[in-house]
């Protein structure tokens, strides 16, 4: 079975994934503005599609972000974490 | 009544057959219907752009960049996990917060945006508190109907009268409007209250994550925010001034909408009048264009002739007649066309001589706006969050919604008809 693997950018962010019956939901810790910048133009992005419930984001206190991401959604979010080099490295593996 | 009339009733009861099948477009429909009347020599092109009400238009026009910028600062967001913050996440507490948020966002802008800004925030919270939306876009749906009501510029019925009666301001639209309607929002709420009060429960740790939301950080431009506010509020306040200053209302709309775009810079004018809604606008023009081959074949003056007769003159029943067909014919089709025709028909009322037509407007607006309640189908608003609800698993069905939606709708209808009595009719 192929598992998606990631290493996370320890310099811009601190990463929890925690996976609930229908979602994954991800605790992400903000280190510097520009971390912040990036996380927001994500939200942005998955805002702008008109799909509410996909992912869900929460800002909390001390730059810390909740995000409720819906199973069909888990590999985009992934993938666009990346893109923002919010992650330094994404595989599949066989586990 | 001639050929003409017959040929234009012909084309009047043809366009919307097809507005209320919902088969083609209603802009497209009604564009066609109203091009009809200038075809077939009903009306000349020159008459049927003297009977646009680019008042209406510009109203519409103006508010809907305004909003469209602002709505970009993530005001709304901050605004809505403020309150939910404030009630410490308590599900019969919100349901009463949300209810608030939409009826005073309703009141101020277009229906359908206030109900754009309000679902997603809803699913949001709804999903921390892990329970089901549906009671919360269903008042959401109700309020913003509700809350439309109370201004001039909440809801097209509202903006269409106060656009063709220059003797109405926009704080006659609130003194005689807003009570009535704060009297409706009370009762409502306490109804929607008791129907979900044993569906609204959550538990202690889930509620302790929505204290925990930073609501500013929902903010992400401060100084758009800052900008569109103080646009915001120099609209308002010129909507409450207009009379005074002798302008219309599409004035103040357009210049707060384009003094918004000189502060904000040329890169939001091309993004903000793509979020105009043409469609909307273009229906209008079409059923402006629409009626008017009625108003000038003497159709109209016909059928106010009728309403006379029916109610002998009298205002009382004349009142109960408009506020209780507005209301049932606005809980099946769509309200704007409803009122384009009714607008005219109550003028003419008063060519005949009928004296007073204060109430019969105010039962207009009310039977117009809070009509949409009743069904599904009744309003662009409740037909947009059915939808988006529906997509995201959470389906209101037509019976589900019909079952709330209809006895709201008769309560308040009669709450309005007893003020209607009571304080112009007494």
């Amino acid at each position: 079975m192929e598992k998606l693997f990631y290493m996370v950018n320890n310099e811009l962010i601190t990463l929890t994934e925690h996976r609930n019956e229908n979602d994954f939901e991800f605790l992400i810790h903000t280190k510097t503005n520009e971390a912040a910048d990036r996380l927001r133009k994500l939200r942005e992005f998955f805002d702008s599609d008109r799909v509410y419930t996909d992912i869900l984001f929460y800002a909390r206190k001390d730059h810390e972000y909740q995000v409720i991401v819906r199973r069909d959604v888990y590999v985009p979010f992934v993938v666009h974490l990346l893109q923002l080099q919010l992650l330094k490295s994404v595989e599949w593996r066989t586990v | 009544m001639g050929n003409e009339a017959f040929l234009a009733i012909g084309i009047f009861v043809f366009t919307y057959g097809f507005i209320i099948a919902e088969k083609i477009h209603r802009t497209i429909v009604a564009m066609i219907g109203g091009a009809l009347m200038i075809l077939f020599g009903i009306v000349s092109q020159h008459t049927a752009i003297e009977h646009i009400d680019f008042n209406t238009l510009g109203l519409l026009i103006g508010m809907m960049i305004i909003v469209s910028i602002t709505a970009e600062t993530g005001l709304f967001n901050f605004i809505a996990i403020l309150a939910a913050k404030i009630v410490k996440g308590r599900p019969l507490a919100l349901l009463i917060v949300f209810s608030l948020i939409t009826a005073i966002g309703s009141s101020f802008l277009d229906n359908v945006t206030t109900v754009l800004l309000m679902v997603p925030v809803t699913f949001s919270i709804a999903r921390q508190l892990k329970v089901t939306p549906i009671p919360f876009l269903t008042s959401e749906i109700l309020m913003s109907n509700i809350g439309g009501t109370a201004t001039m510029i909440g809801d097209p019925p509202n903006i269409m009268i106060g656009s063709s009666v220059k003797s109405l301001s926009f704080m006659d639209f609130i003194s005689n409007l807003a009570p009535i309607i704060m009297v409706i929002i009370v009762v409502t709420v306490l109804l929607l209250l008791f129907i979900y009060r044993r569906q609204l429960h959550t538990t202690a740790e889930a509620r302790a994550r929505i204290t925990d939301l930073d609501p500013g950080s929902e903010i992400v431009n401060r100084r758009l925010l800052i900008k569109s506010l103080l646009v915001l509020f120099l609209t308002i306040t010129g909507f409450f001034l207009h009379q005074t200053l002798g302008i219309e209302t599409a004035t103040v709309a357009l210049f707060g909408a384009f003094l918004l775009l000189l502060l904000t810079g040329e890169n939001y004018l091309e993004r903000a009048l793509s979020k105009v809604e043409w469609t909307t606008i273009f229906f209008f023009v079409g059923l402006f264009v629409l009626v008017s081959g009625l108003v000038e074949t003497g159709v109209i003056t016909r059928f106010a002739q009728s309403v006379i007769d029916l109610t002998g003159g009298q205002l009382l029943p004349a009142s109960f007649l408009i506020l209780w067909m507005s209301a049932f014919a606005s809980a099946f089709i769509d309200n704007i066309p409803f009122v384009a025709t009714m607008i005219p028909v109550i003028q003419d009322m008063g060519n005949m001589g009928v004296r007073n037509l204060e109430p019969l407007w105010w039962s207009l607006a009310l039977g117009a706006c809070l009509g949409g309640n009743g069904m599904l189908i009744g309003a662009s608003a409740n037909l947009i969050v059915a939808g988006l609800s529906g997509k995201e698993g959470y389906p209101i069905t037509f019976m589900k919604y019909m079952k709330i939606g209809l006895p709201v709708m008769i309560l308040s209808i009669a709450i309005s008809s007893a003020y209607i009595y009571l304080r112009y009719l007494l």
